[in-house]
Parts: C-alpha cells; structure tokens; sequence
C-alpha cells in the first residue's frame, strides 16, 4: 500500500501524527468529562477480583466427637474423628490445619482451611468463548472442506446437498439459527434421548453446534472459491501425470488453494469468536454473558464492559497474529 | 501404438460446435507425428481427447492395447503411460523444480524418494537444468520451465510423448533449447505426437505429418510431400500462409 502512498515533508507527517494522539486524547477526555457530568464513579479497582479472586475453602466436622489422630498425608494431613460409636476422616491441607489431636468438635466446627486462588468469572467467560470458539472452528473447517469438495462434485446428490445447506444456513441469521438448534432440535433430540433412557446433551454442545454449522457454511465457499482460483492446466497436468482426483486434489490444487483460503478463513473465524457472544442467550457463559452478570453484581458497568471488549480484542488480535505466522511459513515452504 | 476410430467430440458451450468429426489416426511405436492446422481446427482437442483430457463423444481410441474410452479402462494407469506437456508449462508452482519431476513417481509409481530423486537429477542433467533443482518455477525462464515439464513427463516412463504447442508460449530465443530436448527424444526412438507451428522441427524430425481443418484431418504424409507437393486447396494455403 504505501508504495503508492505519496511521501510528503517530515514537518507535514509530524503534525499529522500529533494531530492524531492529541485527538485521541480528546475523545477520551470528552467521554470522560461526559461520564463527570452524571455524576458516574469510576473504580477501576474493582475489576481484578472478577480476573482473580480468592476463595475460602473449610473442612468442617460432620458429627461431635473428638479429634482421634493426625497423620501425615503429602500436603495434606487426615483427621480422624471419633464420636460416639462413628467416625470420620477428613483430608485437611497440613498448614491450614486448625485443630490438636484429643480437641472436641462439635458439628459445623472448623477442622482447617485455606485460600486458594481461582479464576475469576471474567477469566471463565474469556476461557468459555476461546474453547466454543476452538471446537467450532475445528468441526467448522471439516465441514467445510467437505461441503465446498462437494459444492465443486460431479454429484447432484453431493452438489444439492451442499448448495442447500449453503443457502440454508447462510439466508438467516445466526440468533434465530441459535434458537433453532436450542429450542428446536435441542428440545427434539433430548426428549428424544429421554425416552430411551440415554443421558442428555448438554447446552453448551448445541452452542457449539450451531457455530460450528454456521461457520462450516462460509467455509464452503470460501474453499470452493480457493480451488476454483486455481488454473485448470494445475489438475489437468496432475492428471495426465496418472494422478487420480483425490491425489490431484491432495498434493497439488488443495495446497495452492490453502495459501489464497488462509487470509479470508481467518477472517471468518475472527468473526466467529465475536458472533460466540450471541450464545448468552442460551444460558451459555461465555464472555459477554460473564459481563453481564459481573455488571449486575459491581455496578460498574462502564469498566467492565471496555474490559471485556478489550478481552475480544485479545483473541481476536491473537488469532489474526497466529495466521500471519502461518502465511509466512507458507510463502517460505 | 496409437489407433483412433471415427473420433467425434462436440462442444456445447458456448455453443454446438463439431469440434472433431470422424478423425481417423494410427501412431506406430517410435514414429514422430507431427499435427499442424489453423487455430480452432481441433489439434489440441484431438490430441486431449488421446490421454482423455477431453471425453471423445464417439469413435474408439487404443493406446497400447488399451481402450481408452471404455468403462472399465482404468484411465489413471493408461494416462500414467503417456506424457503430456502443455504450451502453458502448468509446472506446479508450490514445489521446487526437484519435486515437480518426482511428485508423480512418488504418488502414483509409489517409487521410494531416493530412487525418484535418483531419476528426476538424471532427468534434469539431461534437459541442462540439474542447477536449478531447488528453485522455484516462477524463478525460472519459459524455456527452462517447458525443459523442467519434459523432464516431469519422462520421469513416469511414458510409451508416447503428447506436446500441444510446447514452443508456441516461449520468447523466440528460447524455441530452440526446448526443440533440441524434442529433437534428441526423437532419435532416442520415443514415440511422439507433436502439435506445432515449428515447420523447421517438422520437417527434420517428423515422421509423418498430419494436416487438420475444422475438426478433420484433411490431409498426411511425409514432410517432403507437405513441402513440395501438398494436394489439398486448404493445406496449400494454410501452408503459404505460414512459410
Ligand atoms: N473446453 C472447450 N469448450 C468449448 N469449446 C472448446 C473447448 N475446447 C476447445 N473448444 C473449441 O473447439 C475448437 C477446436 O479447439 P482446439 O483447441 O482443439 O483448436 P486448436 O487446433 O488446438 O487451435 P489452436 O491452434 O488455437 O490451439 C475451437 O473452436 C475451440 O473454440
Ligand atoms: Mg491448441
């Protein structure tokens, strides 16, 4: 781009570019002067505990008794206590323990305890939608690959099918296809597994199913589109070598496909992380619902949600790192 | 080596168009033939209609005993049988010059690596361009890419070389190192069909050559009889127009 770009004085970028930061500046500043205006109190202190947080965990004696042994276990230590005619063992990490042998507990008493630190409901959400949004792309891109293969087939059977899932998929909208998958098919195939004593699907994978079913669609075509980019003389040079179409299709169109696919590819999946929001919906945690429930308990949603679109921005960001690596390796190899 | 029957092959798209009609030929082994004709009279779709490149519509085509129109041919072993170089090169642009002459002796010979890499270095010692194993076609001159698709052709062993216009995509400074690698495949005795404006090449190297005009072969014979004493109108004029 920028060779067509026309190069101007030092003076004249300069400005331009301080232009830029003290803009910038301005538009944080106006937002704000703005939030000053009714009065909001930022506190920003009070977004890492929804990264972090610590959590108290206790043993606590079941029954009344006595403490009857000690010993040592690892980490832990194992209590024994003995009441009138039972008796419990309870594993309690060694530095947190809180009681002697021969002491009397009562039920609810504190045998020990300690801190542990765990991740918190932001960090949760974050984790949620980086795995809903990994497993989709993985079934999204087997999907994918088959249908536009088979977009491309001599096979009507093939071919029909996959232009109407295509069409299907691609002519309405991801909610209303989120709600099917729940309401609809996810009503339908738990009933049905209910009936024959089978256990149920979770939520989360009709989530999944869903992403991974709407991505698979944009893949298609853009897999089809990368193979109909590569010149005919390519297969039929493969062929007259005494290549069959798998092979031809295997060592030589799919790999030149591959490098023109990668930088619309990701691009879906870029957005395929942002669409994952949607699953809130459906009581799936992930990291806008995460949000939403950190808002309702803080009180502070101005933070937190920048927080959280920054968290987008990080996966996002990380992925499209990830697939200009990837497109440098290729040029290399 | 080669017979075709009453070959017809019409084209649909993007209109009905009688491409080739009723084309008779026979290749013995070792014979060089040569097929020349204006543009549009059928050369390129009757020599892909031969590695079945192109579905002949009717008529009977027999390579080597095989029947290369019949259902139950299995077509990638026959075409594995005869090379074919295109005037476009196709050289696949992914692998360094060393892979694209063993790819197809790896793949469909199921040759070990060593013994693929072992021919394709011999291979392309003989076209003179064993220093340039490691590089990319795009690195390469047009001439230097069709001498690479030779060598990618011969590495599977053919029984018949195919060439559609092997020299008409090249700088006029590179026609002749790529005919000097045809010329010594001749004489090696390999059985070729060649589609080509070369008059030069023809008249040194073919055999016999084959005149077609609008999907049929209008006239053949030896190179002498073409340049002295042609009997169709047409092969005079397309002849006059050329020379
Ligand atoms: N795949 C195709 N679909 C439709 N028409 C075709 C196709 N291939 C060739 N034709 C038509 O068939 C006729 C014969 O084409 P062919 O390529 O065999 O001619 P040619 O003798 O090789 O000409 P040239 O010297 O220009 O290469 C032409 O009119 C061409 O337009
Ligand atoms: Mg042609």
């Amino acid at each position: 781009m920028s060779s067509g770009r026309r190069r101007h004085s030092l003076a004249y970028e300069l400005f331009w570019k301080a232009a830029f930061v003290v803009s910038l500046i301005g538009v944080c500043w106006m937002l704000y002067a703005a939030t000053q205006k009714i009065d909001y109190v930022w506190r920003w202190y009070r977004v890492p505990q929804y990264f972090v947080s610590e959590r108290v965990i206790e043993v606590k004696s079941g029954i009344q008794g006595e403490v009857a042994s000690i010993a040592p276990e690892g980490e832990n230590v194992s209590v024994v206590v003995a009441g009138d005619g039972e008796e419990e063992t309870h594993l309690v990490p060694a530095k947190g323990l809180r009681v002697g042998k021969g002491d009397a507990v009562y039920p609810g008493d504190v045998l020990g305890g300690e801190k542990k630190i765990v991740p918190g409901i932001l960090i949760e959400g974050t984790w949620l939608t980086l795995y809903v949004s990994a497993v989709s792309i993985f079934f999204g891109i087997i999907l994918g690959l088959f249908t536009g293969l088979s977009r491309l087939s001599d096979n009507p059977f093939l071919r029909w099918w996959s232009i109407t899932y295509i069409e299907l998929i691609r002519g309405s909208p991801l909610l209303v296809q989120i709600y099917i998958w729940y309401f609809v098919l996810g009503t339908l195939i738990n009933n049905l597994l209910n009936k024959s004593d089978l256990p149920q699907i979770p939520t989360l994978w009709f989530g999944i199913a869903s992403m991974a079913v709407f991505t698979g669609a944009y893949v298609a075509e853009i897999v089809r589109a990368g193979i109909q980019s590569i010149h005919r003389g390519q297969s039929e040079a493969a062929r007259s070598l005494g290549m069959n179409a798998y092979q031809s299709m295997r060592h030589i169109v799919l790999p030149q496909a591959f490098r023109r696919i990668l930088p619309p590819l990701a691009g879906q999946f870029i957005s395929l992380i942002k669409d994952s929001s949607l699953l809130g919906i459906i009581a799936i945690r992930e990291l806008t619902k995460a949000t939403r429930e950190v808002v309702t308990v803080s009180l502070q949603p101005f933070e937190i949600f920048f927080v959280c679109s920054l968290l987008y921005l990080l996966l996002t960001f990380g992925l499209s790192l990830l697939t200009n690596y990837l497109e440098r390796k290729l040029v290399q190899s | 080596m080669i017979k075709a029957v009453n070959v017809s092959k019409i084209f649909y798209v993007p209109q009905r168009l009688l491409a080739l009609s009723n084309v008779s030929a026979e290749i013995s082994r070792g014979e060089v033939v040569v097929i020349i004709g204006p543009s549009g009279s059928g050369k390129s779709t009757f020599l892909r209609c031969l590695n079945r490149l192109e579905h002949a519509d009717s008529g009977h085509i027999y390579v080597d005993g095989v029947d290369i129109l019949a259902k139950k041919t299995d077509i990638n072993s026959a075409r594995a049988e005869m090379g074919m170089v295109f005037q476009s090169f196709n050289l696949f642009p992914h692998k360094t010059v060393l892979e694209n002459v063993t790819i197809g002796q790896t793949v469909v010979r199921r040759r070990s690596r060593r013994e693929a890499e072992d021919k394709a270095m011999a291979l392309l010692t003989r076209v003179g361009l064993a220093a340039k194993a490691a590089a990319y076609p795009d690195n390469l001159s047009g001439g230097q890419q069709q001498r690479v698709a030779i060598a990618r052709a011969l590495a599977m062993d053919p029984k018949v070389m195919l060439f559609d216009e092997p020299t008409s995509a090249l700088d006029p400074e590179m026609v002749g190192e790529v005919l000097e690698v045809m010329k010594s495949l001749a004489r090696e005795g390999m059985t070729m069909v060649v589609v080509t404006h070369e008059m030069g090449f023809a008249r040194e190297v073919a055999d016999r050559v084959l005149f077609m005009d609008q999907g049929q072969i209008l006239e053949e014979g030896t190179p002498e009889h073409f340049f002295k004493a042609p009997e169709n109108e047409r092969t005079k004029l397309f002849l006059s127009q050329i020379l």
